[in-house]
């Protein structure tokens, strides 16, 4: 049984416009000890989904429907108090831009201590060490804890984050694009360093990212989200070297790689659709140089080969796919709509 | 047709502005039609029977009574829209003017002018505003002027502040540079390229100083330094306090200018409130 | 910013409270020297024949050339010494120093009481956002803003004191209350229940921009990324509140309270008159009215100090407060 499976989620948001499905069944599972990739556009749901999975999502935000089961326990069907209960000590978080997820007004050690006493019940000498024990995990000096956070450069506030986010020995760490804001050269060493703390700690983790590099880099799995839905996943081998889904193909071709390799960068046109109103069949279909009528009708359910999982008509013909996708004439024909 | 149309749609998705708006519409009519709406000269002195209709309670006659000298409280009321009028949008016309110039410069030539007029602004805001208003009152001829000087000298700050802040924006723009470069005259950018723009801001700064203005001639009014021959409310409320109408609970008497001072002073509230969301739409999504 | 350079700021910002005061005080001269018509005429009675009138300018050193006058004037506000009362023939500087205690009492009761209301339904509306309370409360706090603070110290005085007859209605003490040193009054019941309807008159007036201002500043703070995290940490709705959230909220707010304090001094005038209160501002009054030039000078004065004083300190405050400010980043 995997740590976590999320089962056909659905996350609402209220807006003025009306009802906005950010999550609109998506379903994915991680294994203990393995990092999953989840990866997509911004606005696709993936940093949506990772809050519905720690229970917080702002004011206007709900969980509509389907299940989060962790360690065996639908954490969607139990009390908010409950819930509370699990957060931090078995699913920490570790924030998109670490400047405003530190409290400005107080030092490091005051936010790490916070944790350590009030979540995980350690008396003060004891938390006081821990914490310094911490710091030195993540490669930061523990005089460091003395300091406020806009004292710290972007990757030190992100080692400070990952400290935190480790404070309590959860089995589940959800990172939501924990190296966007970072330059190139730091979120090597970032990644770096959650990757060998994560193997150290034998941790599973969920990393959000638009970035298919950062998943090469750092992942074992990778679930690829469009408008609100899953719509790949498997192994990272598996799915970068032989994507079935023509937005994956894209996505594979839309970025440089982490070790700064920049062959010719593919864009994929348009942006993702509105979530007011999902279309009825498939959603990439608009933007998709390879769709048909059908793709247009009809929503393709998931199919499973192996461990590798698709949401497309035409994945039996996936290799030509892949061929005409590598050419760029193919996605700039879909520029004029 | 277009403006109207637009000024509606905006108003109806701005309660708050549209509130403001209605008002401010309801006392100039007040104010322009006054000769045919008050029942009273609001100088007459009434008289029932042979004796001054002093302290009349409301009745039928006298919607809100008469005063100690028997003088109908409701006319005064409305003649005091035109006083509350003259005095607010003298006074914040001046702050807008002076406020809007000094920001312009500030902003757009900076340098030394810049330093003089940042500086200038935070001494000016380090002036007590109402007993500079009593200094002044004491030392000139007491009366609206002063008032609408005491305004215009001591307000001005907070709309240059702002002006420089949205010129220094401004002046960054493209078609300002390209203005530059096509051999505008200093001048000729700054009053009639970025002008323009700065001004539906300085408006709404206005709208805060007529309340502001309204407040001042209030205060000195009631103070004393009011110009007695005027028909304002802070006139009236001076009278009420200082003929025992607070002792002889003549509510009918001291109430009304105060709810009418404080509805006038609150709807530029509600209009600069409302008009926020309209010019820094950010501020609208906290 | 460095450690020094917070020391610098601090220099920084006195060094412009001397000047803000040195200006302040030379605007003072000037205006009570320069308007226009006869200076003199302002405090000297009409009534008085030609020789009295000289020697009263001669004892006030109104016969020497200007630039001498504003260096004896400088000269002596650098000792304390404001001149003499003309009415009351006393030191302005004992005047005022009878006054200020009775000021600074109204005002820190009255500002004490609007903020720590202001601050608290503030808040409370920023976690009830929509709905009835939000809708009334709003314009309400508005609506109290916009009014005349003497006609809601006169609706007060009508009701409460006049018709209810549960407050006295001006004065600080009873007439004829043996008490005479200050100390003996503060302590006694007759003057705290004296100070209540100036005090809350004042407290209506003020709890507004707390009101509006804590609001404000906690939806943004609630918005913040630290907040979400704190959720996320799972810790307890008291300590997301009153650690982080209110915390970083209160930052505007202290300002506010000094800036408050410092405005609050000069703005009590038309307060302190509506119930007789003896303060600075209620002097100032009356010096106006009563021509008493000195007085009204030496009280004009010491308002602008106060508040370009409390100006700096709102400054400084808010700088400590915030460690973005006054704690300078290591590299």
């Amino acid at each position: 049984m995997s740590l976590l499976s999320v089962e056909n989620l659905q996350v609402h948001y209220r807006t003025g416009a009306g009802v906005a499905r950010a999550v609109d069944g998506a379903s994915l599972s991680v294994e203990a000890g393995s990092i999953l990739g989840l990866v997509g556009e911004s606005g696709c749901g993936k940093s949506t989904m990772g809050r519905a999975i720690m229970g917080v999502l702002p004011d206007a935000g709900r969980i509509a429907g389907g299940r989060v089961v962790f360690e065996g326990t639908d954490l969607v069907a139990l009390t908010e108090a409950k819930q509370r209960e699990l957060r931090w000590r078995r699913v920490s978080f570790i924030p998109q831009t670490a400047m405003n997820a530190l409290d400005p007004v107080q030092r490091l050690r005051a936010q790490m201590l916070e944790v350590l006493i009030e979540r995980g019940g350690l008396a003060r000498s004891a938390a006081q060490a821990r914490a310094e024990e911490l710091f030195r995990l993540v490669g930061l000096d523990p005089i460091r804890l003395s300091d406020y956070p806009h004292q710290f450069s972007g990757g030190m506030r992100q080692r400070a984050s990952i400290a935190l986010a480790l404070a309590l020995n959860p089995a589940l760490v959800i990172a939501d694009e924990p190296v966007t804001a970072l330059d190139v050269i730091v979120q090597r060493q970032v990644l770096d360093v959650i990757r060998e703390l994560q193997s150290r700690l034998g941790l599973a983790m969920i990393l959000v990212t638009h970035d298919m590099a950062v998943v090469a880099y750092a992942c074992d799995r990778v679930a690829v989200m469009y408008a609100g839905i899953v719509v790949e996943s498997g192994s990272v081998r598996e799915v970068l070297e032989r994507p079935l889904h023509p937005y994956t193909m894209g996505l594979t071709h839309a970025f440089p790689d982490v070790h700064g390799e920049t062959g010719e960068l593919v864009p994929i046109n348009g942006s993702p659709p509105s979530l007011l109103a999902p279309s009825i069949g498939c959603r990439f279909a608009p933007r998709c140089p390879f769709a048909l009528v059908q793709c247009h009708k009809t929503a393709p359910p998931p199919v499973i080969t192996g461990d590798h999982m698709v949401a497309c008509w035409r994945a039996d013909e996936a290799p030509a796919l892949r061929t005409a996708a590598a050419q760029p004439a193919t996605w700039a024909a879909m520029a004029i709509p | 047709m277009r403006v109207v149309r637009s000024i509606w749609r905006y108003l109806r998705g701005e309660p708050f502005a549209a509130v403001g708006v209605s008002v401010y519409a309801l006392i100039l009519m007040v104010a322009l039609f006054a000769d045919r709406l008050a029942p009273h000269n609001p100088r007459e002195i009434l008289r029932a029977g042979r004796r001054v209709a002093r302290y009349l309670p409301m009745s039928p006659e006298h919607w809100l009574g008469t005063t100690s000298s028997g003088r109908d409280v409701l006319s005064q009321l409305i003649f005091g829209t035109r006083s509350a009028l003259q005095v607010g949008l003298t006074a914040a016309l001046a702050v807008v003017a002076i406020g809007t110039m000094l920001g312009l410069l500030s902003g757009y030539l900076g340098g030394w002018i810049d330093k003089l007029i940042t500086r200038l602004a935070d001494i000016v805001l380090g002036l007590p505003f109402l007993p500079f208003l009593l200094v002044l009152a004491a030392l000139t001829r007491p009366g609206t002027n002063t008032v609408v000087i005491a305004v215009a000298l001591l307000l001005w700050p907070n709309t240059a502040r702002v002006i420089r802040s949205q010129v220094l924006s401004l002046r960054e723009r493209a078609w300002v540079e390209a203005a530059r470069v096509t051999g505008c005259s200093t001048a000729r950018i700054m009053f009639v390229h970025i002008l323009p723009q700065v001004l539906p801001l300085a408006a709404l700064y206005g709208s805060v100083a007529i309340g502001w203005a309204i407040l001042a001639e209030a205060s000195a009014s009631f103070l004393g330094f009011g110009d007695p021959e005027t028909i304002s409310w802070g006139v009236m409320l001076q009278e009420a306090y200082a003929n025992q109408a607070l002792g002889r609970g003549a509510w009918n008497w001291f109430a009304p200018p105060g709810l009418a001072i404080m509805s006038m002073v609150l709807a530029g509230f509600m209009i600069s409130r409302g008009s926020e969301k309209l010019l820094f739409p950010k501020l609208a999504d906290k | 910013m460095s450690r020094s350079g917070f020391l610098w700021l601090i220099a920084e910002r006195l060094g412009f409270l001397v000047l803000t005061v040195w200006i302040v005080t030379t605007i003072t001269f000037l205006l009570f020297r320069l308007m226009p018509g006869d200076p003199t005429l302002a405090y000297l009675s009409p009534t008085f024949n030609e020789e009295t009138r000289r020697a009263l300018l001669a004892s006030f050193g109104l016969d020497k050339p200007l630039w001498l006058q504003y260096f004896i004037y400088m000269g002596n506000l650098l000792q304390g010494d404001l001149g003499t009362s003309f009415l009351q023939r006393v030191p302005v500087s004992q005047l005022l120093g009878d006054a200020l205690p009775n000021t600074v009492i109204l005002t820190l009761v009255s500002l004490t009481c609007a903020y720590a209301f202001g601050i608290i339904v503030g808040a409370f509306l920023a976690f009830h956002r929509g709905g009835g309370v939000e809708a009334a409360a709003i314009p309400a706090a508005l609506a109290t803003r916009s009014a005349p603070e003497f006609w809601l110290g006169m609706l007060l005085l009508a009701g409460l004191a006049f018709q209810l007859g549960w407050f006295p209605s001006g004065g600080a003490v009873d007439p004829g209350s043996p008490l005479s040193t200050f100390g003996q009054r503060v302590l006694s019941e007759d003057f705290w229940h004296h100070l209540a309807l100036p005090a809350l008159t004042l407290t209506l007036y003020l709890q507004g921009l707390p009101l509006l201002l804590m609001r404000a500043t906690m939806l943004e703070v609630l918005g913040d990324e630290f907040i979400v995290m704190a959720r996320m940490k799972g810790l307890s709705r008291w300590s997301i509140v009153m650690r982080h959230a209110a915390r970083n909220a209160l930052l505007p707010v202290v300002t506010a309270f000094a800036l408050g304090l410092g405005a609050s001094v000069g703005g009590n005038v038309v307060v302190e008159t509506v119930f007789a209160w003896p303060g600075v501002g209620r002097l100032l009054v009356q010096a106006v009215q009563g021509a008493d030039y000195p007085v009204a000078q030496g009280a004009f004065i010491l308002i602008s100090v106060v508040l370009a004083t409390m100006n700096t300190v709102a400054d400084l405050a808010y700088a400590f407060l915030d460690p973005r400010v006054s704690v300078g980043a290591r590299r």
